[in-house]
C-alpha cells in the first residue's frame, strides 16, 4: 500500500507543484503572492469544460482552458496589480484577495452554483508498477504533462533571451531596466506563464475529479501556496519540490495515521519544515 | 435639510409598501428553507411549496383566502434558522412553519415552537432526535432507512462484508454510526470506515486504503458534490463493489457527476416518480415545466415532493379547522391516508410521517429504476 499512496500522492503532488509555480514565479518577479492563483486554475478548467461541452473537441477544448487562465492572468496583471506598482507590498496583496473573491463569485454568477462533469469519460486503463501499484493511464498522463511542463519552463527561463529576462527582472529590476531590458514585458510574461501553468492544472483536475465548480480552485490555491512556501517562495525547483512533498505528506498522513486530518497533514508538514528552515527546502538567504 | 426630507420620503415608502402587503385576508405560512448554502436541496424544496401555493390559490384559495408564503433562508446554520423562525413568528405572525431542512437546524428550533405555539413542519431532517421533540417530519428517519437498506443489502445483494467511506460532518458521521449499527444487526461486518472532508475532491489517500481489504459492498454517506466523485474514483482505482448511498444521492446531477461509475448504485427514495395517482401526474408536469423554464435550476425532484405534500396538508388543514395552531396540529394528528405525491400520509404520535416506506432505487443505464 505505500508504494501506492506514494504513488497518489506523486499525482496530486504534481498539480500543486504546477500551481506553486505560479505562485513562486510572480512572487519571484514581482514580490507579491497572487491569491488569485487559484481562481485561474478554476477559470482553465472550467474553459475546457464549457468548450469541450459545446464542441467535443478535446484539442481545441485544452487550448481554450489554457487561453482563458492566461485572459484572466493578463487582465489581473493589468487592472489588479500593474496600478498598485511601487507600493507597499501589503496593497498588491489585499488587491490580490480582492480578485480572488471577485473572480469565484463571478465564476458562480456564470457557470452556477453545480459541479460540472467532463463531458468525456476517460476509459481507465491501469499498469501495475514495482509490482505493487497500480497507475492509470489518467494519472500517468498527469505526472507526465505536469513534468514536461516543469522541464519546459525551466529551459525557457535558463536558456531563452525572455527567460533571462525574467530572471534579470526578478534579480533587480531597475539594473535590468538600466540594462534595456523590457521590465513591464518581463511582468506581463511571468503572469501568462503562471497563469499557463495553473490553466493546466486546472485542467487535468476537471479530468481526474470530474467535477468543476466554482469553488475548486480554494483548496488547491491554499495548498499549493503552502507548497511554494515550503520549497522556499521564488526559487522555481523549490515549488516542484514544494509541491511533491506536500502532496505526498497529505496522502501517507490520511493513509496511516487519520483520514479526518487529511487537509491537516498538509500544513504540519509545511510548519515542520518552516521550523527547521524558515527560507524553505530550496530557498535562498535574501 | 433636503438629506431629512428624503429620509422621511423613504420611510414613507416603506411603510406604504408594508401596508399595502399586507392585505387583510391574506393566510400567512412561512418556510425556512437552504436558499444559499445547500441551495441544490433548497430551491427544489422551495419549488415544491410553490407549485402547491400556485395550485391552492388556483382553485380559490384556502375558503376564498389566498395563501402567501414567506421564504426565509437557514443559511445552513442553526442560529440562523432560529432568528429566521423568529422573523417568522413575531413579525410575519405565521402560525406554521414549514422547515427548515436539517436536523441541527429543526432541533435548534424544536424548544422554541411549542413556547411560542407554532407548528413547525421540518420536510428533510433525518435524525432520530427529531421525533417526540413536537415537531413534524415529512420525510423517513435515517435509521427507518438504515433498516431498508441494509436490510436489501442482506436479503438481495448477499452481501457478506461493507467498506464505508463517509462525509465528516454531522450528516455522514450520523450514517455512520447508524448504519454500522444495522449492518451488524443483519450480520454484515463493517471491515473499514474512512472519512473525507466536505469540499474534498481527491479521495485516493483513503480508496487506497479501503482497497487493502475484502468487501462486496461500498457505502458512501453524504451529499453528492463528494460522493459521486468518490465513487467514480473508486471506480478507477478497480473498486468493483456494489455501491449504496443516502438521499443525498437521489438525484440526476449523481449520475450525471459519477457518469458509468455509478451503475448498480443502490440508493433510499422518499418518492416515486413512477407513482401512479393523478395528484402526482400533475405535480410532476408542474415540476418538470418549471425546470423546462429554467435550465441551470437543480432538479431533484424528491425535495420538491416532500414539500409540496407538506404545504398542501397544512392548506387542508387550515381549511377545516381554521388558521390557528390548535387547529392544524389537530388536523395533522387525526388525518388518516393524505392522498401526497410521496404515498398515502398520516403522522405518528411522534409527529414522524407514515407512508409506504423508503423507496429504494437503483442505477440502470445512467437512471434511477425501482429496485424494490
Amino acid at each position: 500500500m505505500l508504494i501506492q499512496q506514494l504513488v497518489n500522492g506523486l499525482v496530486v503532488g504534481s498539480v500543486y507543484a504546477l500551481v506553486a509555480l505560479g505562485y513562486t514565479m510572480i512572487y519571484g518577479i514581482l514580490g507579491i503572492i497572487n491569491f488569485a492563483q487559484g481562481e485561474i486554475y478554476m477559470y482553465g478548467a472550467f474553459g475546457a469544460v464549457l468548450t469541450l461541452a459545446a464542441t467535443g473537441e478535446l484539442g481545441l477544448a485544452v487550448m481554450a482552458g489554457v487561453g482563458t487562465a492566461c485572459l484572466v492572468g493578463f487582465l489581473l496583471e493589468r487592472i489588479a496589480f500593474r496600478p498598485l506598482r511601487g507600493m507597499h507590498p501589503l496593497i498588491p496583496l489585499i488587491s490580490a484577495i480582492g480578485a480572488s473573491i471577485l473572480l469565484s463569485s463571478l465564476a458562480r454568477l456564470l457557470f452556477g452554483p453545480d459541479d460540472r462533469s467532463f463531458p468525456i469519460e476517460f476509459n481507465p486503463v491501469s499498469y501495475t508498477i514495482f509490482g505493487a501499484a497500480e497507475i492509470t493511464g489518467l494519472q500517468l498522463i498527469i505526472i507526465g504533462v505536469s513534468f514536461g511542463l516543469m522541464v519546459i519552463l525551466s529551459i525557457f527561463v535558463n536558456m531563452t533571451k525572455h527567460g533571462k529576462a525574467i530572471m534579470a527582472v526578478a534579480m533587480d529590476s531597475d539594473a535590468a531596466r538600466l540594462s534595456g531590458i523590457n521590465v513591464n514585458n518581463a511582468y506581463v510574461i511571468t503572469f501568462l506563464l503562471g497563469s499557463a501553468l495553473s490553466g493546466v492544472a486546472g485542467i487535468l483536475m476537471a479530468v481526474y475529479y470530474n467535477a468543476t465548480s466554482f469553488s475548486m480552485g480554494l483548496l488547491p490555491g491554499l495548498k499549493a501556496f503552502s507548497a511554494a512556501i515550503l520549497g522556499g517562495v521564488g526559487s522555481i525547483p523549490g515549488a516542484i519540490v514544494g509541491g511533491l512533498v506536500l502532496g505526498i505528506a497529505e496522502n501517507l498522513g490520511a493513509a496511516y495515521i487519520s483520514s479526518s486530518f487529511k487537509d491537516a497533514f498538509a500544513f504540519i508538514a509545511l510548519v515542520l519544515v518552516l521550523i527547521i528552515r524558515p527560507r524553505g527546502i530550496m530557498g535562498s538567504r535574501k | 435639510m433636503k438629506k431629512i426630507l428624503l429620509v422621511c420620503a423613504l420611510c414613507m415608502c416603506v411603510l406604504g409598501m408594508g401596508i399595502c402587503q399586507a392585505k387583510a385576508e391574506d393566510i400567512k405560512i412561512g418556510a425556512i428553507l437552504r436558499l444559499s448554502i445547500g441551495a441544490s436541496d433548497g430551491i427544489p424544496a422551495k419549488r415544491g411549496i410553490e407549485i402547491a401555493v400556485k395550485e391552492i390559490n388556483a382553485a380559490g384559495g384556502i375558503n376564498g383566502n389566498p395563501l402567501v408564503v414567506i421564504f426565509e433562508d437557514s443559511k445552513d446554520s442553526p442560529q440562523a434558522s432560529v432568528s429566521a423562525f423568529q422573523k417568522l413568528t413575531s413579525m410575519d405572525k405565521v402560525q406554521v412553519v414549514i422547515g427548515p431542512m436539517m436536523s441541527g437546524e429543526a432541533l435548534a428550533v424544536a424548544p422554541i415552537a411549542p413556547r411560542d405555539g407554532i407548528v413547525v413542519i421540518t420536510p428533510t431532517a433525518t435524525s432520530p432526535k427529531v421525533s417526540g421533540s413536537g415537531l413534524y417530519r415529512g420525510c423517513t428517519r435515517i435509521d427507518k432507512q438504515a433498516e431498508v437498506l441494509t436490510k436489501y443489502a442482506k436479503d438481495v445483494l448477499k452481501t457478506t462484508k461493507v467498506a464505508i467511506l463517509y462525509s465528516n460532518e454531522p450528516y455522514g458521521k450520523g450514517c455512520n454510526e447508524v448504519f454500522t449499527k444495522f449492518f451488524g444487526d443483519v450480520g454484515i461486518p463493517v471491515v473499514i470506515a474512512e472519512s473525507f472532508m466536505v469540499g474534498d475532491r481527491d479521495f485516493s489517500a483513503q480508496l487506497t486504503k479501503i482497497k487493502q481489504n475484502e468487501f462486496d459492498l461500498i457505502f458512501i454517506p453524504g451529499y453528492l458534490q463528494e460522493t459521486a466523485p468518490a465513487i467514480s474514483q473508486a471506480r478507477k482505482i478497480g473498486i468493483n463493489a456494489v455501491s449504496m448511498g443516502v438521499y443525498g444521492d437521489m438525484a440526476p446531477k449523481y449520475i450525471e457527476l459519477a457518469g458509468k461509475a455509478s451503475e448498480g448504485h443502490v440508493n433510499g427514495s422518499e418518492y416515486n416518480e413512477a407513482y401512479d395517482t393523478p395528484t402526482n401526474k400533475k405535480f410532476k408536469t408542474e415540476y418538470y415545466k418549471i425546470i423546462k423554464a429554467n435550465p441551470t435550476e437543480t432538479n431533484n425532484i424528491m425535495f420538491a415532493a416532500i414539500t409540496y405534500d407538506m404545504t398542501k396538508m397544512v392548506a387542508k388543514a387550515i381549511a377545516e379547522k381554521g388558521y390557528t395552531p390548535e387547529g392544524i396540529k389537530g388536523y395533522l394528528d387525526t388525518v388518516k391516508d393524505f392522498d401526497g405525491v410521496t404515498g398515502k400520509l398520516s403522522f405518528d404520535k411522534n409527529g414522524d410521517v407514515v407512508k409506504q416506506g423508503v423507496y429504494l432505487f437503483k442505477v440502470k443505464n445512467g437512471k434511477y429504476v425501482k429496485a424494490q
